[in-house]
């Protein structure tokens, strides 16, 4: 039996990875899911958008 | 819905069963053949839905039904999806690829108070097998995760409070401003501002109309203009743009603007359909565009421009597709048109065919969308209309 959950929101991004890539980015996933990513940070200067 | 009426869904099978108030959302009908579904399954969630792998046909595939994008998430945020397959499957499904499913867990949302207006927020999920080779979630990261050519990057936005002063100088305004960043993984996103508020006093505000002599040099709070993110791929990301004005700064309502834009990463700079695609895209694009827009009743609201710079990506027939879209004015006035232009996928990052609409379509009611992998053995199915779900039991 296989099971699977995942959360019900629209999408937005969907990227594939096939063949030995799947487990590098099991890998790296994984690692970056652990760490907390830095946060946006302001900088007061002239707006880009 | 009975037992019998499985056999009419194949190749795909699908369960679905909940229990407590989002029975009736299922199967109003027979809520006892959901109870029995979950305990044959063991399903412990109240949202579950569950796509049965048929064993019986030749190639790989699952289905897997993603409940509620639109109306039924709104309803539901914590919805869950279960995909299943039986112990008599020739080959686990899914294990050729993994996918890397970017979601919005919240859009961007107005509020008349300038306190309760709330950034949107995203979502990045890695499915793929296991350790045991079965298909799992083995990453949720609270955050898109984009793979690009250097390496993974993220992407988001941020909300930002603009002070900006009027030109007499005598008093100044706060404006709320929501910035898209991306960055590489490691790296923090850099969200540019003029200048940012400061902290005041609840009594240093006022409306910007009508005031009195003690108020005339407080600050207003007027303006903002909120994005979300609509599509990202690793080349470029989508951006919806919604500008603005509080209750105590426009108390007519409908002077409102929504527009997009795609951008490029770092910098997050704007880019035009020519610019991006090329001459045959414009050519398209042109051709696309309606002569008029429209405001929020249908009425004629203006001519549209040759510019091209407004366009947005989203999705069609199964595939990401450019949309021509001109912001034309106040009360929603704007042109929109599918562009008939198939983006590359070297600027979606997506190499798979679309799914078969039509067969899906006779299979899953409410049928919406579907995303193949590139090896074709895995599929997702969006529908809405998840109260007609089929619901069988074994």
């Amino acid at each position: 039996m296989l099971l699977l959950t995942l959360p019900a929101h629209p999408i937005v991004m969907m990227q594939w990875s096939t063949g030995t890539h799947v487990e590098d980015w099991t890998s790296q996933l994984d690692k970056i899911a652990k760490q907390r990513l830095p946060e946006a940070v302001i900088h007061v200067g002239p707006a880009s958008q | 819905m009975d037992c019998v009426r499985r056999k009419e869904v194949r190749p795909f099978e699908i369960l679905s069963f909940s229990y407590d108030s989002s029975v009736k959302l299922y199967d109003p009908m027979n809520p006892h053949c959901i109870r029995k579904c979950m305990n044959s399954y063991g399903a412990a969630n109240p949202l579950e839905v569950a796509v049965k792998h048929n064993t019986g046909l030749s190639v790989r595939q699952t289905a897997w039904k993603l409940l509620g994008a639109g109306r039924v998430a709104r309803l539901l945020p914590t919805l869950l999806l279960l995909l299943m397959t039986f112990p008599l499957a020739k080959t686990a499904c899914g294990q050729g690829a993994g996918a890397l499913l970017g979601v919005v867990e919240s859009r961007t949302e107005e509020a008349q108070e300038f306190q309760n207006i709330q950034g949107p927020k995203y979502q990045t999920l890695w499915v793929a097998p296991d350790a045991t080779g079965k298909l799992a979630v083995l990453a949720t990261i609270p955050e898109l995760i984009v793979p690009r050519r250097d390496g993974f990057w993220h992407a988001g936005v941020k909300q930002v409070c603009e002070f900006r002063t009027d030109p007499l100088g005598e008093n100044g305004n706060e404006r709320i401003t929501q910035v898209v960043w991306s960055a590489p993984i490691a790296k923090a996103g850099v969200v540019p501002i003029t200048q940012p508020c400061t902290n005041h006093a609840p009594g240093d505000y006022a409306p910007p109309y009508g005031r009195s002599e003690a108020d005339k040099n407080k600050i207003s709070q007027c303006g903002f203009e909120l994005r979300d993110i609509e599509f990202a791929s690793p080349v470029v990301l989508s951006i919806r743009k919604h500008t603005g004005q509080s209750e105590d700064c426009e108390a007519r309502g409908g002077r409102y603007n929504v527009d997009y834009s795609v951008i490029r990463y770092q910098p997050n700079e704007e880019v035009s359909v020519r610019q991006m695609l090329g001459r045959e895209a414009l050519k398209a694009y042109l051709k696309a565009l309606p002569s008029h827009g429209q405001g929020d009743d249908g009425e004629d609201c203006g001519a549209t421009t040759g510019a091209d710079t407004g366009w947005r990506i989203g999705r069609n027939a199964g595939r990401w597709g450019v949309y021509a879209h001109q912001d034309l004015g106040y009360f929603g006035c704007a042109a929109d048109a599918l562009v008939r232009f198939r983006l590359p996928s070297s600027l979606t990052g997506d190499t798979s065919t679309p799914p078969d609409s039509k067969q899906l379509s006779a299979k899953f009611k409410g049928y919406e969308d579907a995303y193949s992998s590139p090896t074709g053995d895995m599929l997702m199915v969006v529908t809405s209309r998840v109260q007609e779900l089929p619901v069988c039991c074994f």
